[in-house]
């Protein structure tokens, strides 16, 4: 077990594209570092940097103190799971699970004892002796979890694990790797491109966007406190809204900071009722409803553009009808127009 | 599919009929021809000509040449096989390993023998294997390492004879592993990289494994072509010296079209063909069995 930390870390790809730049974060002895970001934003880069198949630019990666830019993979101590898990397809579980040990040279009777224990863990004792084809996309992803806590590596990657399985038994799977990282313990780092993901396995999250980290917090900090006008939009569904002051009823009302700001609104946010004096309202036709069960969501049109407002279902509500929803004071983000940056009110 | 439909019929007809017009039917009269003393006597007057059961085929059992033969067909199966499939995977990763733009030019020149016609490599290598003025002799003698008559001696002909046509092969096989090697993902090599594996482990636990039921494939193929070995001595040897270089097909066209003895090259021919109905057969049940990746 051990932290990771990065520093200053850029990659510039031989035809001079920069892929990351000057990227600086890490991960506490036993964390589970959540990285999220939009596709082609360097996640997938940037671990690929720490497990040592991608070379380093400029910076520094360090594995429990050790510097690791020059080491080659085998000698990092990391394990690595793959979106399409990376299976072997000419070995059997067993020999997937044993490979690491094996080309390690690991005496047989103790890899067999760790393979049986592993496989016993993750629930796949009858499957050891089948191919990666004759398993299931879940069990396929035991496999490749088992393979890689088998060497009990001091930090444990994972590149998108869960983004080739279907919705529930991702949901299941995450489940399973939560409860994993809180029994091994072990030092991990969580790349996906699914922000709901990383806001509920992450301990904490990188936000990574166009190669440069955006924040570094907990999933509550990024969610409620956004650092800049992307992470708002990106993290969350539905996104948020961003609406200028003249967006709401009173322009005059809308708490101002120095320069031009955008707003936003997390579609939760609106009420149907005022809550309080200070509530700002915001008018609009409802241009469609659709309901989600326990919750409605509404588009609205309003003076200057569209909200989407999350409300408790109210049979008042009709299709085509003005409607005045409110907004706490408290629950508006702002954003400086020209740099993008949250701004307290 | 509709199973019985006439014009299914028609779209097969024309190449059952050349199928039949060039296999079949030759293969019916060899058959016949093999039960029978048919010669250059029988083509004059037909009472020469008589039935005579199997006897062709007790008499190739007895026929030192013919064991011979098979021996020869033997060694360059056995030798020459194993040596193109190990040529064919060694040359295949070295492409893929080479910088892109290099590995047409490379490719292209490993290739070329396989199209090329076989008599005219075999022309080729003739000159170049000539004990006096030949290339190969000329730079083993700037090596010191003698001057072997490569094809005037027994063991070295069979061996110069494997080379050519194990040289003439390889770039086939080279061709179709570099695709299979390009369809092995490089997930499964870096995963490889991070559990600890090195360079010979990569190669030896996941390149030739995945390679396997191409190289097989080849394999097969290889066998039943180095099988009909054939143009390669006839015009680098004519089959010597002392029959040294003399295969199967070789033999059966030397006691067909030079002795005139088509009874007992029907009979060769024969055995040829069951042999090779063998590989073929061994090949479909073979290749069933890979076909679960």
């Amino acid at each position: 077990m051990a932290a990771l930390e990065i520093e200053n870390v850029g990659k510039i790809l031989r035809d001079g594209q920069a892929v990351l730049r000057d990227v600086t974060c890490a991960a506490r002895d036993g964390e589970l570092l959540a990285v999220v970001g939009p596709s082609g934003c360097g996640k997938s880069t940037l671990l690929r940097m720490v497990a040592g198949l991608e070379s380093v630019t400029s910076g520094v990666i360090r594995i429990g103190g050790q510097t690791v830019n020059e080491l080659a993979p085998q000698q990092r101590d990391v394990a690595m799971v793959f979106q399409n898990h990376a299976l072997y397809p000419h070995m059997t579980v067993y020999e997937n699970l044993a490979f690491g040990l094996l080309v390690r040279g690991t005496p047989r009777a103790n890899i067999d004892l760790r393979v049986r224990r592993t496989a016993a863990q993750l629930g796949l004792e009858a499957m050891l002796r089948r191919y990666p084809r004759e398993l299931s996309g879940g069990q396929r992803q035991r496999t490749a979890l088992g393979r890689a806590m088998l060497r009990q590596p001091a930090v444990f990657l994972l590149d998108e694990p869960l983004s080739s399985l279907d919705v529930p038994l991702r949901a299941e799977l995450r489940r399973e790797l939560s409860t994993l990282h809180r029994s091994l313990g072990t030092t991990m780092v969580y790349v996906t491109h699914d922000q709901s993901e990383a806001l509920s396995l992450g301990e904490r999250i990188v936000v990574l966007a166009g190669g440069r980290v955006q924040q570094i917090d907990t999933p509550v900090q990024v969610y409620h406190r956004p650092a800049n006008r992307f992470v708002a939009g990106f993290v969350g569904w539905p996104p948020m809204n961003f609406l200028a002051a003249e967006s709401f009823d009173d322009p005059t009302r809308v708490p101002a900071g120095e320069g031009a700001l955008e707003y936003g609104v997390r579609p939760e946010c609106f009420c149907a009722r005022p809550g309080g004096a200070d509530d700002l309202p915001l008018t609009g036709r409802i241009e469609r409803i659709e309901s989600q069960g326990s919750e409605w969501h509404l588009e609205l049109t309003h003076r200057l553009g569209q909200v989407l407002a999350r409300l408790r279902p109210e049979e008042a509500l009709r299709v085509g009808e003005q409607v005045r929803l409110w907004v706490k004071r408290e629950d508006l983000h702002a954003f400086d127009r020209a740099s993008g940056l949250r701004v307290e009110l | 599919m509709t199973r019985k439909h006439p014009s299914g019929v028609l779209f097969v007809l024309p190449a059952l009929l050349l199928l039949a017009l060039f296999v079949f039917i030759p293969l019916i009269g060899v058959f016949g021809l093999s039960l029978t003393d048919f010669d250059v006597y029988a083509l004059a007057d037909s009472a020469n000509l008589h039935l005579i059961g199997a006897a062709n085929y007790w008499h190739l059992l007895r026929d030192r040449q013919a064991w011979q033969a098979l021996e020869v067909t033997l060694v360059v199966v056995l030798v020459g096989v194993p040596a193109t499939l190990l040529l064919s995977l060694i040359s295949a990763l070295m492409i893929e390993s080479i910088a892109e733009r290099w590995r047409g030019l490379f490719r292209t020149a490993l290739f070329v023998p396989v199209v090329c016609s076989t008599v005219a490599i075999a022309i080729s290598w003739r000159y170049l294997l000539n004990t006096r003025f030949g290339l190969v002799n000329h730079l083993l003698a700037l090596l010191g390492l003698g001057t072997p008559d490569w094809l005037g001696s027994p063991n070295l002909a069979i061996l110069a004879i494997t080379l050519v046509v194990v040289w003439k092969g390889f770039g086939y096989g080279m061709i179709i592993v570099a695709a299979a090697r390009r369809e092995i993902p490089d997930e499964l090599y870096d995963a490889a990289r991070i559990e600890g594996a090195g360079v010979r482990q990569r190669l030896l636990r996941i390149t030739v494994p995945m390679l396997a039921p191409t190289l097989g494939l080849l394999a097969l193929l290889d066998v039943s072509g180095y099988w009909q070995l054939f143009a390669e001595p006839y015009v680098l040897t004519q089959g010597g010296p002392l029959g040294s270089t003399t295969s199967l097909l070789l033999l059966m066209y030397e006691r067909g079209f030079r002795w005139w003895r088509w009874g007992t090259a029907s009979a060769i021919a024969m055995a040829l063909t069951a042999v090779m109905w063998l590989f073929a057969w061994v090949q479909r049940h073979t290749r069933a069995g890979w076909r679960g990746e």
